[in-house]
């Protein structure tokens, strides 16, 4: 066949099958195929997409569980003797003193001035019964705040009048005269109860400052019982502080000088590997040890080694392998098996502590030392037979210092002094390439960790 | 379609939006049948195929850059779908007599009424690796040396296998107009084409790590 004849073949076929959209039949059954497999698609993109939440709604329940199980008991239980325990029992009991002050006594009466009013009656009812409340009370008030009180306060006393008094605390049972106090954890709730029955039938203030007189007669018993072994001055001095300004006690806690914690963990971790997204994800494993040290009361710095199995499933098109290779036949998707030490190098901040349970969040980098590095090539072939390279072992797996970004949140639960367990949920978001193909590697998954703490022994 | 509106077809396909996609579709079905016609064996091949590139197109819309020409961006992807599907057929080696092709004699082609179906009936009686490279060089323009990177195989067997095609093609229009302008062509027709697998190490040994 002669060149020109050829020519004149190829046009004749190029100008017929080029461009045939006319001849073309548009069917409704094709559009239909293509649906069916964007519809599977998405739904399976949908589901590893959801993955992450899924675990992270997990996480948060466990944790929500947690603090519900280990939820310190209702206030009014024993406290036990522990310093620092006793000193918040009483500044909460004082707040509900103060509470209850307010929702029967007038608005503008602050505790002290209810415990003045004690005072003046102690000065004016010359009863047995009232000594122990003087006694109890005279400790309580500094001399001068008293005398100033007394005087803002005189009108009310003269109001009163001794059977009044009388009633009402009959009427409500304190045993003041004879000292023997009821159980300290109940005694605010009857004294509310009481009081506001008695409201409805005796004047407003009388009502107030018998409350307050049987409060007092009630609490600060109480708060000796509590502590003994010290001399009555002081410690009727500080109940006294606590009485009169309760916001303030709150605050006056131990402020002792901070300690560095260090803590040792052992931690594992499934994961999800994707590149890009988790469209394709892989579930890969961790395990390795990190070491934290709590540089203040909310802030710790951890770093450590985690031997990481990262095998990932990608396009052939987020596969760059950096070099001249001219590949004979592109690959439709590309395996990857990596194994690395992932060093990471974490913040994180406290942001809720209670009794052993504690929730964090954190942030930093991490760095992947390479130790083994393979890709698995697949073709699209349908009919057999390999069409390019099979696999490729990466000779020397390179370090990738500081391209991954980590991001988590813990829940840790101290066990006892030394040993405590933590869930993590982490994310791993790429901020630079890693790997021989240079891909964009995102990890998300749960850490399960078991902690000792080093220096727990050790005195502060 | 004008540009605009097919910008927002594109938009929609982004936000994959399936009412969009189903317009996309629509608006590209013909053009994008015509291509994968050509390269498979029937109308239901050609169909999958088709709908493999549409999804590629749908699920990688967003690298699509809008600055250029989106039915060439199309094409290349709808070409690129066919090569692969049929890739493992264009290793295969065909006892093929070139003799018997070559004395076909040289006549007139160029005032013969044949239409598409007929053309493209043809086409597709062709060897998988004839109409590859015939598909490529003479319609879609590349050449020898491109044909040869894009199917793995050499310059010279793309010269040969366009040459075979062209041989094949030119029996079959001869055939054609000698039956009297029927159909009657593709029933006349026996090539008694048989295919052998290439040897194993020639699939396989030619491929080597080149620091991939």
């Amino acid at each position: 066949m002669n060149t020109e004849n050829e020519k004149r073949l190829d046009d004749l076929f190029k100008r017929k099958l080029e461009d045939p959209v006319d001849q073309i039949r548009y069917e409704e059954g094709d559009w239909d195929a293509l649906e069916g497999m964007l519809d599977e698609s998405r739904k399976r993109r949908s589901v590893v997409l959801l993955w992450p939440i899924l675990s992270g709604v997990a996480a948060m329940l466990l944790i929500a569980l947690g603090i519900w199980l280990f939820k310190p008991d209702a206030p009014g239980q024993p406290a036990n003797n522990v310093a620092g325990h006793n000193h918040k029992d009483t500044t909460n009991n004082n707040s509900e003193i103060a509470k209850a002050d307010d929702t029967i006594i007038d608005k503008s009466n602050s505790t002290a001035g209810v415990k003045d009013t004690v005072l003046n009656k102690n000065a004016s009812i010359a009863a047995a019964r009232t000594d122990t409340i003087f006694n109890a009370t005279q400790n309580v008030v500094h001399a001068t705040q008293a005398r100033n009180k007394i005087s803002n306060r005189r009108f009310v006393l003269n109001k009163k009048s001794p059977v009044v008094y009388e009633n009402v605390a009959q009427q409500q049972s304190i045993p003041s005269k004879k000292n023997d106090q009821p159980a300290y954890a109940h005694q605010p709730v009857i004294n509310k109860k009481d009081t506001g029955s008695d409201k409805t039938t005796i004047p407003d203030k009388v009502s107030g400052d018998t409350y307050a007189i049987n409060q007092q007669a009630a609490v600060v018993p109480a708060q000796k019982q509590a502590s003994p072994d010290v001399t009555s001055s002081p410690s009727v001095n500080n109940t006294g502080l606590a009485a009169n300004t309760p916001g303030k006690s709150a605050k006056v806690k131990p402020q002792l000088a901070y300690r560095p914690q260090y803590t040792l963990s052992i931690v594992a971790a499934p994961d999800l590997n994707g590149v890009s997204s988790f469209a394709q994800s892989k579930v890969g494993t961790n395990i390795g040890l990190t070491f934290a040290v709590g540089v203040s009361r909310k802030l710790t710095v951890s770093t450590g080694a985690l031997y990481s199995v990262k095998p990932y499933l990608t396009s052939f098109a987020n596969y760059n392998s950096g070099s001249s290779y001219k590949w004979p036949v592109n690959p439709q998707s590309v395996t990857a098996d990596c194994r690395m030490l992932d060093i990471p190098l974490n913040i994180g901040y406290l942001v809720y502590h209670k009794q052993q349970n504690k929730i964090s969040v954190g942030t930093g980098l991490s760095s992947y030392i390479m130790l083994h590095e393979s890709y698995k090539f697949t073709y699209n072939n349908q009919y057999g037979g390999a069409s390019g390279p099979g696999n490729y072992t990466v000779p020397n797996p390179g370090k990738y210092f500081f391209g991954i970004m980590n991001l988590n949140a813990t829940y840790e639960r101290q066990l006892n002094s030394k040993v405590g367990i933590s869930i993590q949920p982490y994310l791993k978001v790429p901020l630079s390439n890693v790997g021989y193909s240079q891909v964009k590697l995102q990890t998300t998954g749960v850490a399960v960790g078991l902690s000792w703490n080093l220096n727990s022994l050790k005195t502060p | 379609m004008g540009d605009e509106e097919l910008h927002q077809l594109i938009k929609g396909c982004i936000k994959q939006d399936r009412k969009c996609q189903k317009m996309l579709y629509k608006a590209f079905y013909g053009f994008s049948m015509g291509i994968c016609l050509r390269y498979a064996n029937n109308r239901e091949e050609a169909a999958e195929v088709m709908n493999q590139g549409f999804f590629k197109v749908f699920t990688h819309i967003e690298s699509f850059d809008t600055g250029r020409p989106f039915k060439a961006w199309l094409g290349k992807i709808m070409m690129n779908v066919s090569i692969d599907y049929y890739r493992a057929n264009l290793k295969m080696a065909y006892t093929e007599d070139l003799e018997q092709a070559e004395h076909v004699s040289d006549g007139d082609i160029a005032d013969k009424n044949l239409n598409y179906a007929d053309l493209l009936a043809m086409v597709q009686k062709l060897p998988q690796a004839y109409r590859t490279v015939f598909n490529l060089f003479a319609i879609e323009g590349y050449s020898h040396e491109e044909i040869a990177s894009m199917l793995n195989i050499n310059a010279g067997t793309s010269k040969s296998n366009l040459h075979k095609a062209r041989q094949k093609l030119k029996q079959m229009i001869l055939k054609a107009d000698s039956s009297a302008g029927s159909a009657g062509y593709s029933s006349g027709m026996d090539y008694n084409t048989s295919i052998v697998a290439i040897k194993a190490v020639n699939m396989n040994g030619g491929y080597l790590n080149k620091g991939i």
